[in-house]
């Protein structure tokens, strides 16, 4: 490369490691006179004051990235968690058999254990205790009932009627009747 | 420790860190709208291709235009798109034969406002100053105001320059060094006009 090539890269800092070129700068009258010339125009033109868009700009500039962002899937992303699947048809089915399966099994269970049968075939093979526990309820269902019965009327006229019914019994015997049999019998 | 634009690339990309991605622009703005501004020399103009850049940017980083390579530097890749964006606006301005209606000195209206700080004469003169040496660098042949731009606004290598206009390295300091003696040259005219009415005064 040409010494007066070799000035710009050295004026900007691109070749300031070599030695040689820069003894030869102090050594050569015309070339450092070149060289001075070259730095003083560059410092006129480092001097002037830098230049920056309006802010304006700037902020749009950063909202279309943003927006760009946004709108382009980014592959290094971590992957979000998979949307739940919806349950099929077949396993919606599936389930509400076993719901109403269950549902049946359950309440036959509860009408075998609540009903007589099985209640007296409990009692039957139940213990002792449970047999002397059972006695009394037994007893006490008894005089319920008795209970809900009225008791007896035996009063002076409900006797008379009673005796006149079985008085009435005996004067009426199968034979009084035998005869009327007869005759409708005879009849052709 | 500041995160490198490799760092803040991977975190917009894979994170959608929208303030990664803030931070990048920001980083380098000055960078990219300087280079903007010094070719097309209007500032709204300079904000439409700034947006533009990114929206191509954006579209290739999402993978939506596969120029983006994740493995090489950010910038000089950004600064590609940029250029392209800037030589599309100038073909369609010849194209078209657009004239500015105003001229533009690169301020927005609220730089033009009066400034009451005591830096204020300090920064009137800077602008100044930079007005003055931008309608120098405008008179470079356009070859060698890009070089001059993409090194003094964009910091890029002059292998990355070379690259970026599929020149050789040589091509790429030789039109640099062209640039800054041209630029001296009108200066030091400019000096001289100036002394030369001072002394008729």
């Amino acid at each position: 490369m040409d010494d007066p090539l070799r000035i710009i890269r050295y004026l900007y800092g691109e070749d300031v490691d070599d030695p040689t070129f820069r003894r030869r700068l102090t050594e050569d009258g015309s070339l450092y006179r070149e060289y001075e010339q070259l730095r003083q125009t560059k410092e006129d033109l480092d001097r002037r004051p830098s230049r920056r868009p309006d802010p304006a700009v700037v902020d749009d500039v950063v909202e279309t990235a943003r927006a760009a962002a946004q709108e382009s899937p980014a592959p290094s992303h971590p992957t979000e968690d998979r949307p739940a699947r919806a349950p099929s048809r077949t396993w919606n089915r599936r389930l509400q058999m076993t719901g109403a399966a269950l549902a049946l099994v359950l309440m036959v269970g509860l009408g075998w254990w609540q009903g007589p049968g099985v209640s007296e075939n409990a009692t039957a093979v139940s213990s002792p205790e449970t047999a002397q526990r059972a006695a009394p309820s037994a007893a006490q269902s008894r005089n319920l009932e008795a209970a809900a019965v009225p008791d007896w009327d035996d009063s002076d006229e409900l006797v008379r009627i009673h005796s006149r019914i079985e008085r009435l019994q005996a004067h009426s015997g199968p034979d009084s009747w035998g005869t009327l049999q007869t005759v409708s019998q005879s009849r052709p | 420790m500041q995160p490198s634009d490799e760092e803040l690339v991977t975190a917009y990309l894979e994170e959608d860190d929208e303030q990664a991605f803030r931070r990048l622009v920001e980083r380098h703005q000055d960078r990219i709208f300087g280079y903007l501004m010094g070719m097309v020399k209007d500032r709204a103009v300079a904000n439409d291709l700034f947006q533009e850049t990114f929206e191509r940017v954006i579209k290739a980083m999402q993978g939506q235009r596969g120029s983006y390579d994740p493995q090489g530097q950010w910038l000089s890749w950004v600064m590609s798109i940029a250029r392209n964006a800037a030589i599309d606006h100038t073909r369609r301005q010849k194209k078209w034969k657009e004239v500015p209606q105003d001229e533009d000195d690169g301020r927005s209206f609220w730089d033009t406002l009066e400034d009451d700080s005591p830096y204020a004469d300090e920064q009137l003169h800077r602008a100044e100053q930079r007005e003055w040496l931008d309608e120098h660098i405008e008179e470079l042949a356009p070859e060698q105001r890009e070089v001059l731009l993409l090194r003094q606004e964009t910091d890029l290598t002059f292998r990355e320059i070379a690259e970026l206009q599929d020149v050789s390295i040589n091509t790429a300091l030789g039109r640099m060094r062209y640039a800054l003696k041209n630029l001296r040259k009108m200066m030091g005219a400019d000096e001289t006009a100036l002394v030369g009415t001072l002394d008729a005064a």
